[in-house]
């Protein structure tokens, strides 16, 4: 491996062992490898608009909108509508609250960009109907956690938006290609709840009827309409995504202080200005990042990476094998935004090369990504749900861990099944 | 004194967030012109984006302020007290050496957009768009300096109430 790769990681990881925040370690790497030399421009000054570049992004706007979206859909009178429907449609299966888990956090992906944001809110309601339904709390925080990973699959999704732009893929291709991987995880989830269930002797509960299923359908339509203008909207065409999550932000704000008015003026300055901190915490990253790529690009860091990797293999899924173990270990420790600002730089070129399509190199990201997120030492998901659930973390990860079977299996079918991925954006935008 | 700054330090939380405010309008705007009233106002997409840099930026130093950065690992979190104090110092002071360079560097940029409208806007210099870059630097070595002088005041106090 050339000294100058070498260098990058060893900087890189230095500065984010030493405890720098995520953001600074990636500028300080950009700007330690400037002033070793690499870059061709005479200033620092073009470095620092590298930094203002990266954020200064129309589709980059799509971030803030979306977050704002989840927020105001993450509130009491709007996720209990969704778990009473997701309720009276699933919770006669078997292990009953357990599918309605999935299937709530399913459909409340479809508003929401976040995978905290969907433990966080959501994950609360779910978890205490579960423990008052008398199903065990280590189980029932278990299947919230893993469940909340479709949100930043399924569209809006953060992750995909900030990988479509650093990959310059389409944006609108890569969020409606998330739709298929996004389900398969709440099929490979409930099926491993019907498991748990059989093995537990949990009994099936009795249909509630058509009729009170119309009623809760109806009591949720608004909030379900959330998600068919975000996707509408993009598979119209007329809309960008960026526009289409500008819309969906004000029907989501239009819901929460007119019609449920749930939403007081004081809540409403209190939700924008935490969007505003969030924001700045992610953006400040992928900014930071504008900065490296440029500077690892001059030093032909990617290209470095692309000889290494083939040198082992040319053939694509053998590297597509590599990458899905290094991106789980990545996971474990990187936020997935800004792992997918450092990392997608580096292997595009490859992925060119080997003709992978980015849609499709998009979501096995993202997806890999997302596991991370319900592992240690970094697992956000994994932290906040055991704050909801009032649960000690190591006791979580006891019940999460078989979780990760069904994410795995996934990810290996995301990964070497490219058509699920690529199908429907194929046939709905006709790429 | 503490009043003034607390005062100070509220109102760029209140400013970044009516930023956050005009933003979502704007771009709420700029579909309407588009699909409502059918015409497009070219200015509202790069008001927008320099919007979106702002809140980016001085959100990145209410950030340093607060402490509520992403950081990948703590590994310092249950240190000996003074052990975590010096890698705290250590940090703030790689953070201010790092953006004293980039200050210099954004002045630098200042200087050179003088010489560059923005598109849409001829009358908007790039120099005031780039501006928000020192600002923010500035804030962001401030608020690590105020960070240090917490971490090394307090200590005394704390080990008096242990006691």
């Amino acid at each position: 491996m050339s000294l100058t790769v070498l260098g990058f990681v060893a900087i890189l990881i230095g500065a984010l062992i030493f405890g720098l925040p995520v953001a600074f370690a990636i500028a300080f790497t950009a700007l330690v490898m400037f002033l070793l030399g690499a870059g061709d421009f005479v200033s620092p000054a073009f470095l620092v608009q590298r930094f203002f570049g990266g954020v200064d992004s129309f589709p980059l706007l799509a971030v803030p909108l979306f977050m704002a979206t989840g927020m105001f859909m993450n509130t009491a009178g709007i996720t209990t509508r969704i778990y009473a429907f997701a309720s009276d449609l699933v919770g006669h299966m078997r292990l009953g609250l357990g599918q309605v888990n999935v299937v709530a956090s399913m459909i409340f992906a479809g508003m929401s960009g976040a995978a905290v944001a969907d433990a966080s809110g959501l994950g609360a309601v779910e978890i205490r109907a579960m423990t008052d339904a008398g199903y065990k709390r280590d189980y029932s925080a278990a299947i919230t956690a893993a469940s909340s990973t479709v949100g930043p699959i399924v569209p809006p999704s953060i992750p995909i938006v900030i990988f479509g732009i650093m990959a310059e893929a389409s944006i609108g291709s890569l969020l409606i290609a998330g739709i298929v991987p996004g389900v398969l995880i709440a099929i490979l989830l409930m099926a491993m709840n019907e498991i748990h269930g059989r093995r537990h002797g949990y009994p099936r509960g009795n249909f509630v009827g058509l009729r009170p299923l119309w009623r809760s359908f109806k009591a949720a339509f608004l909030p379900l309409m959330t998600p068919v203008i975000l996707i509408g909207g993009i598979l119209s065409g007329i809309f960008t995504p960026t526009e289409a999550a500008a819309v969906a932000l004000a029907y989501a704000m239009f819901l929460g202080l007119v019609v449920y008015r749930e939403v007081t003026l004081r809540e409403y300055l209190r939700m924008t200005e935490h969007t505003m901190r969030r924001t700045a915490e992610l953006l400040i990253i992928v900014g930071a990042a504008g900065a490296l790529a440029y500077v690892i690009i001059d030093a032909e860091v990617p290209q470095a990476i692309l000889e290494l990797l083939t040198a082992v293999s040319t053939n694509k899924w053998v590297i597509l094998a590599i990458i899905n173990v290094v991106l789980l270990v990545i996971g474990c420790f990187l936020e997935p935004v800004a792992a997918i600002t450092i990392v997608v730089p580096v292997l595009m070129p490859l992925i060119h090369q080997l003709g992978i399509d980015p849609v499709h190199f998009g979501i096995v990201v993202v997806f890999n990504l997302v596991i991370g997120l319900l592992t240690p030492p970094v697992g956000l998901v994994l932290f906040v749900t055991s704050k909801v659930a009032d649960l000690p973390v190591g006791k979580l990860l006891k019940a999460v861990w078989p979780f990760y079977i069904p994410l795995v299996l996934g990810l290996l079918a995301v990964t070497y099944l490219p058509g699920l991925v690529t199908f429907l954006p194929e046939m709905l935008l006709g790429r | 004194m503490n009043k003034v700054v607390r005062k100070l330090n509220r109102a760029l939380d209140i400013l970044n967030t009516a930023f956050f405010n005009i933003l979502c309008a704007i771009v709420l705007w700029q579909v309407i012109c588009r699909y409502v009233l059918n015409y497009s106002s070219p200015w509202t997409e790069e008001i927008a984006r320099y919007l979106l840099v702002s809140i980016t930026f001085l959100g990145a130093a209410i950030a340093t302020r607060d402490r509520s950065h992403l950081v990948a690992m703590d590994l310092f979190a249950r240190a000996p007290r003074m052990l975590a104090i010096l890698h705290r110092v250590a940090i703030e002071g790689v953070v201010i050496v790092m953006f004293a360079i980039l200050l210099h560097a954004s002045l630098d940029l200042v200087e050179i957009g003088a010489m560059e409208t923005t598109t849409s806007m001829l009358w908007l210099k790039m120099s005031y768009v780039y501006s928000i870059l020192p600002i923010s630097f500035g804030l962001i070595i401030v608020y690590s300096f105020v960070n240090i002088l917490k971490v090394v005041i307090q200590t005394p106090d704390e080990k008096r109430v242990e006691e």
